[in-house]
């Protein structure tokens, strides 16, 4: 890869370029950080700004603190739920959407309308459609002479519902990837791979999915991350129960610092996830490039 | 006979085809649907014809208008509509025009600390926002930000993620082109903006699409930070409809469906410049 | 193309937000975009406020911000009281400004941390204890005299005071009340008791209930026997109703926490207490008279028998539902009678930058004439008692209920410094409770983090 040079001439424009949006980082990103990091070592009160030092206390109580456990135990599983589903439905999707015919246009569209609306207004639907005895989706399953379900107040039934929910949002922003990628792939491959006589599946298996690994890779660490930071439909729909079943990471963060008045407490909880998320990008990036 | 069954297996694909469609189209637009049909039923109806389901379920009886104008005229949903699609505006706007700037040096410029810098901004995106709202809400009202329409929008312009896609898409372009605007005596800014930018339309518009849906979609960071009720925006409009002594779906449902509607349209209008991207771009190789 | 059309989405985005309109009217209803700002007058100070000897001549402009949760008829009452009060003191704006209720409880401490808190706040009268030991609320020494306080149901000022200090200044109170559809349970031929002193039993009051909604099927209709406002009840101000009458009053599971206001075992997990958490579960799992979720309504939409909610509620029936019979009975107790006297208290930032002025106004917010303006909007039963016979709706029946409630055996709710904490896990308890958690598990492990949590507070 050649890079421009004149090497004072690229300083200048680099600086110039990257200014702007290194500026905003610094201020209303990075220093908040900064700020976190030096309150997960005190006992901080938001209120009454009293703040003390009390070392690596806070970091030590994570150990013992089995409601903690369980909040990353929670949110694994949030994990498990929803991101292999939604990655090969946005897969499929994409595939199926390809083409630039109108009424798949349409279809397109359509899938990505629940990724623009607010997530605050899909929480709300979506929580009144999951009603146990007056909900739109147990209307349906009763119309299919199903049984109803508890849904959101089952602990067994809660997680996977809002997963559920969340795949239905997100899986067109997958999808818009997943076609970018596509695009990536030149139709010259497609024509010799056809020329040669290979059929649908063995394109797809031996053609189309090596040359999108890149791809997927980027969606996959992109919904992890976002995956282990969910917060506002839960915070939304079940608050963290019934009986701690929904209780994520960012919420017991929340918690802490908004009910308990624990600051230094979930400040602490918050660096050990961002820890965890750095090491898990540090190691796609390695198997990225 | 060999025609006849590949006719056959012809039409039946097609059909179990067009089948999925149907499913997959209503599968997305039944709950909106839902939405839509009781932002116009009167309140009583509304969760009245839920369980059986049935036809009143979908479609009011009394088909109404009120919730609107309840909504528009009494509580002045307008001004947090206009206000959200300002704010999302220029926020996309301003964020893919500098992130776009960062994206292109730290892709195709060499410089020192490059690679620092680069990691600096990935790591802002292992950090939740509920975790430093605090903190970032304190640091903005120390610069004295706090309540303006500035202090709403300023903090996200730096966007790690779209820094990261775009830098992504300037990696693929191949070299050629680069070195020939070198060879004709561009400086590097006219590189980004003349040549590189319109190579990556449909990536921009993606980022845009993505970039609006978070801007419309807040609710936390303009309900700590903005106090004036004409800077409220449509979440915190929204929100405020769920009180201690009554939810008021009617108009919750209203609200949702003139939030959804605009967002609708300016998306299916810009899908246009996607699919024109897509077809006249001439991107090959990788 | 792409350029130009860049730059015209930023101009017409530059434009919009720039149009910002500088006040807005007054609408009769609430709006969400309503601004109250009193009019200055820059004129000599009037009699009325020369008289005002406490404070000097207040010639400078005050501008003081009242924050408020959004619902519930108080933007509507508060404008009054702020109508009132530009009368006396035209010189002292006061901006109110509402959050969405959802939000306020997080949103108060937030507020607190930054350099610039509202001047005035409300918080709900069973926080003031936390927010004092937290030292963001001024000392309200001189808002009442002795007079005051006599006139004032004793337990609400204790309630809303720290180690003797008072920190909040009630004004208005709400209790609870068992709302019932008049015709359901005509027509099922079951009795109400008319009056406080009457009453009927948790017991008795699920046998009724349960009759009704077997009545009602048996013309083929569904209804629930008994609903909240959000089902289940996310709140203490209504499980607390039915646990703490289970015991005598004065007994451990009563007063459901210790009087240090760090210890909770031996008080929620009481023999009584059990009892009442077995009952509870009863009612919404083996017995489904009471909905595991929410349903929007219910009450309203003649899909419930009864409901328990409080005094205001009837305002809001009566604008929404029209055609709905309704009428209030007291709440069911059982071995001691149980009706929570709660309601948001206006408070004043220590950090402000006008307590002084602030504290003038929670005077005259406080006072007689405050409450009057108040109930000219939105009615409320005011905490002096003087008061009571002044406002019409309570002295009569079906609101005659609420009035009498708090003069016989309206409580507050558990008073403990860390009463925040100990609500939301307690309540989340008794959820879990009515969706069919297993007590035996969910009630020790609740008490083990409620008092790891307030261990905090241990003086």
């Amino acid at each position: 890869m050649k890079y421009i040079n004149r090497k004072s001439e690229q300083y200048f424009y680099a600086i110039l370029l990257i200014l702007p949006a290194l500026t905003a980082i610094l201020i209303f990103q990075i220093w908040p950080i900064f700020e976190l990091v030096h309150v997960s070592f005190r006992n901080y009160s938001m209120l009454s700004g009293n703040s003390k030092w009390i070392g690596l206390q806070n970091y030590i109580h994570t150990l013992h603190d089995p409601l903690l456990w369980r909040t990353f135990y929670n949110t694994i599983w949030f994990i498990f739920l929803k991101i292999p589903a939604q990655m090969i439905f946005a897969f499929g999707l994409a595939l199926l959407v390809q083409s630039p015919n109108r009424g798949i246009g349409i279809l397109r569209t359509i899938i990505l309308i629940p990724a623009i609306t607010s997530m605050v207004v899909i929480s709300a639907i979506w929580g009144l459609m999951y009603h146990p005895t007056n909900g739109l989706i147990n209307s349906f399953l009763e119309l299919l002479h199903l049984p109803m379900q508890p849904f959101l107040i089952s602990p067994k039934q809660a997680m996977p519902s809002i997963a559920f929910m969340t795949i239905w949002k997100d899986v067109g922003f997958n999808m818009i990837l997943y076609l970018a990628g596509l695009m990536g792939i030149p139709s010259s491959i497609y024509e010799a791979a056809k020329i040669d006589g290979a059929g649908g599946i063995q394109i797809l298996r031996y053609i189309t999915i090596p040359l999108i690994k890149r791809t997927t890779i980027f969606i996959l660490i992109t919904n992890l991350i976002m995956a282990f930071k969910v917060f506002t439909p839960i915070y939304l729909m079940t608050g963290g129960g019934p009986t701690n079943s929904t209780r994520v990471i960012v919420l017991y963060i929340y918690d802490n610092a908004f009910i308990y008045n624990k600051m230094g407490y979930a400040s602490s909880i918050s660096i050990i996830l961002g820890i965890i998320l750095l090491i898990i990008s540090y190691f796609s990036t390695k198997e990225y490039s | 006979m060999n025609i006849r069954l590949k006719l056959i297996n012809k039409y039946i694909s097609k059909l179990i085809l067009w089948c999925c469609i149907l499913i997959l189209i209503l599968f997305f637009t039944i709950p909106y649907i839902w939405m839509a049909s009781s932002a116009f039923k009167p309140r009583s109806e509304i969760f009245a014809y839920i369980h059986p389901l049935s036809w009143r379920t979908f479609i009011p009886i009394n088909p109404t208008f009120e919730n609107f104008r309840t909504l528009l005229v009494e509580k002045g949903f307008w001004r947090p509509l206009l206000n959200s699609l300002g704010i999302a505006v220029t926020t996309v706007g301003i964020t893919l025009l500098v992130s776009s700037m960062m994206a292109f040096a730290l892709s195709r410029l060499k410089f020192n600390g490059r690679d620092l810098i680069f990691a600096l901004v990935l790591a802002t995106m292992m950090i939740p926002f509920e975790a430093i709202m605090v903190p970032m809400f304190l640091i903005t009202q120390k610069l004295g930000l706090d309540n303006t329409y500035l202090g709403l929008f300023l903090p996200w312009i730096g966007d790690a993620f779209i820094i990261f896609l775009l830098r992504q898409q300037f990696l693929e372009i191949p070299t050629d082109i680069q070195d020939a605007a070198i060879m004709d005596g561009c400086n590097p800014f006219q590189i980004y903006w003349k040549i590189m930018m319109p190579l990556i339309k449909p990536a921009l518009i993606s980022a845009a699409f993505i970039k609006f849906m978070y801007s419309w979609d807040s609710y936390i960071w303009p309900l700590i930070i903005t106090r004036d009720p004409q800077k409220m925006v449509v979440a915190v409009a929204i929100g405020k409809l769920f009180t201690d002594q009554d939810i008021l779906w009617e108009l919750i449902f209203a609200g949702s469906f003139i939030a959804t509607i605009p967002i609708v349209i300016l998306f299916i209008f810009l899908q246009r410049y996607y699919v024109e991207g897509i077809t006249s771009t001439g991107l090959h190789g990788q | 193309m792409f350029k130009k059309i860049l730059i015209s989405i930023l101009l017409i985005s530059f434009l919009l937000i720039g149009c910002t309109t500088p006040t807005q009217e007054t609408p009769q209803s609430s709006p969400i975009v309503t601004e109250n700002t009193n009019i200055v007058t820059t004129e000599a100070p009037t009699a009325t406020q020369i008289v005002q000897e406490a404070t000097p001549t207040q010639e400078e402009e005050i501008n003081l911000r009242f924050i408020i949760p959004e619902g519930g008829g108080r933007l509507e009452g508060y404008t009054k009281v702020l109508e009132a009060y530009k009368k006396i003191k035209p010189n002292v704006n006061i901006k109110l400004e509402t959050i969405p209720f959802k939000d306020y409880y997080s949103q108060l401490p937030v507020m607190w941390a930054s350099d610039n808190p509202a001047d005035v706040a409300l918080v709900d009268s069973c926080d003031v204890k936390y927010y004092a030991y937290e030292g963001v609320l001024a000392q309200l020494d001189n808002v009442f005299t002795p007079e005051d306080i006599a006139d004032i149901v004793p337990s609400l000022i204790e309630e809303s005071s720290l180690n003797g200090k008072l920190y909040g200044a009630p004004f208005i109170i709400s209790t609870q009340g068992v709302f019932y559809n008049t015709e359901m349970f005509a027509e099922a031929g079951v009795s109400v008791p008319q009056s406080v002193e009457e009453g009927w039993t948790w017991d008795d009051y699920v046998a009724k209930i349960k009759k009704v909604v077997e009545y009602e099927k048996s013309k083929g209709k569904d209804v629930w026997g008994l609903v909240f406002i959000n089902n289940p009840p996310n709140i203490d101000i209504w499980t607390h109703l039915i646990v703490r009458s289970f015991g005598e009053v004065g007994s451990p599971t009563y007063k459901a926490v210790s009087d240090d206001g760090t210890k909770v075992s031996g008080y929620l997990d009481t023999p009584e207490a059990l009892e009442a958490y077995k009952f509870w579960q009863d009612l919404y799992v083996t017995q489904k008279l009471a909905p595991q979720s929410t349903v929007p309504d219910a009450f309203g939409n003649q899909q419930a028998a009864t409901m328990i909610s409080f005094a205001a509620w009837g305002g809001t029936l009566n604008a929404k539902f029209p055609d709905l019979k309704w009428s209030v009975a007291p709440i069911p107790y059982n071995k001691s009678h149980v009706a929570h006297l709660g309601e948001f208290v206006p408070v004043v930032s220590a950090k402000g930058k006008n307590v002084e002025a602030s504290k003038e106004f929670l005077k005259f917010l406080a006072s007689a004439d405050g409450i009057l303006a108040y109930n000219q909007a939105t009615t409320m039963i005011p905490v002096r008692k003087s008061l009571i016979p002044q406002i019409n709706v309570f002295t009569e029946m079906p609101l005659k209920i609420f009035a009498d409630q708090m003069i016989t055996y309206g409580v507050p709710r558990p008073m403990l410094i860390g009463h925040p904490i100990y609500n939301k896990l307690f309540s989340q308890m008794m959820i879990d409770i009515a969706q069919g958690a297993d007590i035996n598990t969910v009630v020790p492990s609740t008490i083990t983090e409620i008092e790891s949590q307030l261990a905090q507070f241990k003086q």
